[in-house]
């Protein structure tokens, strides 16, 4: 093997596979990261078992070869390199990956690629395209509506419902669910339901331009685009019947414009964020025909009173107290400059959803005070 | 200004009490203890005229027998402790509001800006004992300092009845002489390392070096040092008891146990604790399941949850693992301890929209309805309907 590569592509590459590479294992091997130089690029491979992730960088291969090296002694090296041309050789005398820059060498122990388990990628026939800046619009409204791993295992992932010409993508962690309505041109019948960790990754080095293809069989899902190929087990827990679960009509439904009321509910959270307040981060909606009134009280800090004047109101009055943090962080992804609001009083959900796009719903549980 | 602090410590209090409400035992010897026949059968408090006899706190109902034939031994009530703790709590309260209780029968109380209203801390403490005799008929021992240490230590010098006043420089003729045992804060533990270090005596504790101390057991040495020396600056707080820190059940068993059987243990000790934890509106994060062998090897283990929760179910699930994970499925068990601890205050339920929890939210919720009106005992888990469960032990 010997390659010639720019350390301005190769790095992101290495800093992103080790995002996958597992810090805990009895599996020495999986560390490690497999290189390979084919014609034209260079791809590094690595996997957790229940994710594999490949990427490919252009690169002017002299000699094509495979290696496996521990991945984050790699990346943190290429890291600290400057900007120039790295050349990356096999020295198969010593077993090791001989690194060099300018006037400078390292060399790198490796493991004899046989060890490194294969990790299976699906065939690469694409059920859905979608380009990278769209996917990454629609991952910014779902991904932190997700349950945090070691808390609902079950709810760690976002479910993607094909059903006739409509895709639902949705998320939730079971306090409260965000449900994203799009276009499903390729008329697929299907379900997935995706690790949100992966999602995560797959966000943060998907191209805006390119356009990935996702692939799905048998508990396993590929994402792939001209630079990287994402491959993944699937959560295997039934994701709830979400529908049933979006009120149809509402009691009370109100415009408003979003900046304000994020605006309040920012000044909100501060007056709900001290340490002892962690149960009780509780701001209290009232909404009559004129504005919602937003309350906050901590017996340590002090309280809150704001006024947010209503756009619009269908009439009635209506009362409920919410986690102030589920309240705030739809408003932060959402784009249109007024939103509506449904409000179902103190124990039914409350519903966001955009004016303009109109597809992005999302959905809160208010909480019930302990008399 | 000095503060001045005292120690009111009650007199045996368990055997007091009965002694107060059953004139008949005055003057005689009286032991409390738990039920010989469930094995709770430790003496819990010995009136001074079993004390004279012999008769120590720990004893087991036959040893006691066995020193003092003549004792009349009386079943604990604990509801009759706890009203006559809080009758003497309420008179407490008519001398200062600076009143914290340190334990059933012992209370702390800080009189340094009453001395124009009641007199001297002396006269306030003879009022006080005065009062707490004539109103409930228990007799105290008050320690009189300028500080908590000093009032605990001065409580402790004369017993029964006694009034004794430490100040600081009382310290070297007064407390230094006494073993390091007799310390506030030192332990069988700490007694054996500090004799290690050929500290037999407080006074030999207060002149070693701190500084080495330190190096020892950490900050706990340095705090040993100052208590040794009579300098403590904790104030008295009489919100100690409002803040709750954990809440734990515990269980000496009818006899030894099995894995299997504890199972069904744990569940009971589950309930109790989340109904207490709901009762005070608590929730906490960190389960802690307490066990001891019939030889009294005991073993302590806890477990953090990523949520915090009252609900029985999650309690009794993270117990379970917890046994199953820390101790042999064949090895006996003869206590069983279980907390939840972590608290912080609940202010707000958040429901959930697909979890089942809801549903144990609500059967726990409708159990809780029922045993706020027909008494703790009256609804329970079809599991304790067999053999070797609270009916049986309690």
């Amino acid at each position: 093997m010997l390659i010639k590569c720019q350390q301005s592509e190769l790095s992101p590459a290495l800093s992103a596979v080790c995002k996958i590479v597992p810090t805990r294992t009895t599996i020495p091997v999986l560390k490690g990261c497999l290189c390979s130089a084919e014609k034209g690029k260079f791809c590094v491979e690595v996997t957790d078992l229940e994710s594999g992730l490949k990427i490919q960088i252009p690169a002017e291969t002299e000699k094509e070869g495979k290696t496996v090296v521990e991945a984050r002694y790699l990346a943190e090296l290429i890291r600290r390199l400057p900007d120039t041309e790295v050349t990356l050789s096999f020295d198969e005398e010593a077993q090791q990956l001989v690194i060099s820059c300018g006037r400078s060498c390292y060399r790198l122990n490796t493991w004899p690629v046989e060890d490194y388990p294969p990790f299976s990628l699906l065939a690469s026939e694409g059920k859905y395209k979608i380009v990278g800046s769209k996917f990454k619009s629609f991952l910014k409204r779902l991904l932190f509506a997700v349950a945090p791993q070691d808390i609902r295992p079950g709810y760690s992932g976002v479910y993607f419902h094909f059903k006739g010409n409509v895709l639902n993508i949705v998320a939730t962690d079971t306090y409260r669910l965000a449900l994203l309505e799009v276009e499903n041109e390729e008329f697929l019948e299907d379900e997935i339901f995706v690790p949100a960790h992966v999602l995560g990754e797959i966000n943060r080095i998907l191209n805006d331009e390119d356009v990935m293809s996702i692939s799905w069989n048998n508990g396993m899902a590929t994402f792939q685009t001209p630079y990287f190929n994402f491959t993944t087990r699937l959560l295997e827990t039934k994701f709830p019947n979400y529908q049933q679960v979006i009120p149809l009509t509402s009691q009370l439904q109100v415009k408003v414009n979003r900046l304000e009321l994020m605006a309040a509910l920012e000044r909100a959270s501060l007056f709900v964020s001290s340490p002892d307040h962690k149960q009780s981060s509780i701001t209290q909606l009232v909404v009559d025909e004129q504005s919602i009134y937003i309350t906050a009280v901590s017996s340590h800090i002090g309280s809150l009173y704001e006024e947010v004047s209503l756009l619009d109101t269908s009439g009635g009055k209506c009362e409920a107290a919410f986690n102030t943090r589920f309240l705030l962080e739809p408003l932060r992804v959402m784009e249109s400059e007024a939103i509506v609001l449904n409000l179902n009083g103190a124990d039914g959900p409350a519903v966001y959803h955009e004016e303009e796009v109109g597809s992005y719903f999302h959905l809160v549980l208010p909480v019930r005070p302990v008399s | 200004m000095e503060r001045v602090i005292l120690l009111a410590d009650m007199n045996s209090f368990f055997a007091s009490v009965h002694q107060a409400i059953d004139p008949s035992l005055r003057g005689k010897p009286v032991v409390v203890s738990g039920d010989p026949s469930t094995r709770h059968g430790v003496v819990l408090s010995a009136s001074y005229e079993a004390k004279a006899k012999g008769v120590k706190t720990g004893m087991t109902v036959r040893e006691a027998r066995a020193t003092c034939p003549e004792a009349i031994f009386v079943k604990s009530q604990y509801h009759l402790y706890l009203e006559f703790s809080s009758r003497i709590l309420r008179i407490m309260h008519n001398f200062t509001p600076f009143v914290e209780p340190f334990s059933i029968d012992e209370a702390f109380l800080d009189v340094t800006g009453c001395q124009k209203l009641f007199g001297p801390p002396i006269t306030i403490a003879r009022k006080l004992k005065e009062r707490i005799r004539q109103e409930t008929g228990i007799s105290c021992s008050v320690g009189i300092g300028p500080n908590k240490l000093l009032a605990k230590m001065a409580a402790g010098l004369e017993k029964p009845d006694g009034l004794t006043v430490l100040r600081h420089e009382d310290v070297p003729h007064r407390l230094w002489p006494l073993p390091v045992r007799e310390l506030f804060g030192v332990g069988p533990r700490y007694e054996y390392h500090l004799n290690r270090l050929n500290i037999r005596t407080i006074g030999d504790l207060a002149n070693f070096p701190v500084e080495l101390l330190k190096r020892k057991f950490g900050v706990k040495g340095e705090v040993l040092w100052l208590c040794a020396n009579g300098i403590d600056a904790s104030p008295v707080d009489p919100n100690t008891l409002k803040q709750t820190k954990s809440i734990g059940q515990q269980i000496t068993l009818p006899r030894d146990y099995r894995n299997g059987e504890l199972k069904t243990v744990i569940l009971e000790l589950a309930d109790l604790v989340s109904y207490r934890a709901r009762l005070k509106k608590c929730i906490g994060k960190t389960v802690v399941l307490f066990l001891k062998d019939p030889h009294f090897y005991c073993l302590c283990r806890r477990q953090t949850l990523p949520e915090y929760t009252n609900l029985a179910a999650d309690i009794s699930r993270t117990a379970l693992e917890l046994l199953k994970r820390n101790w042999p499925a064949n090895w006996s068990v003869r206590m069983v301890g279980l907390a939840l601890a972590n608290l912080v205050p609940q202010y707000a339920d958040q429901p959930a929209l697909f979890d089942e929890k809801e549903k144990i939210k609500s059967i726990e919720k409708a159990c809780d309805l029922v045993r706020n009106k027909y008494g703790k005992e009256t609804i329970f888990r079809a599991a304790s309907l067999k053999e070797g469960c609270w009916k049986y032990y309690t």
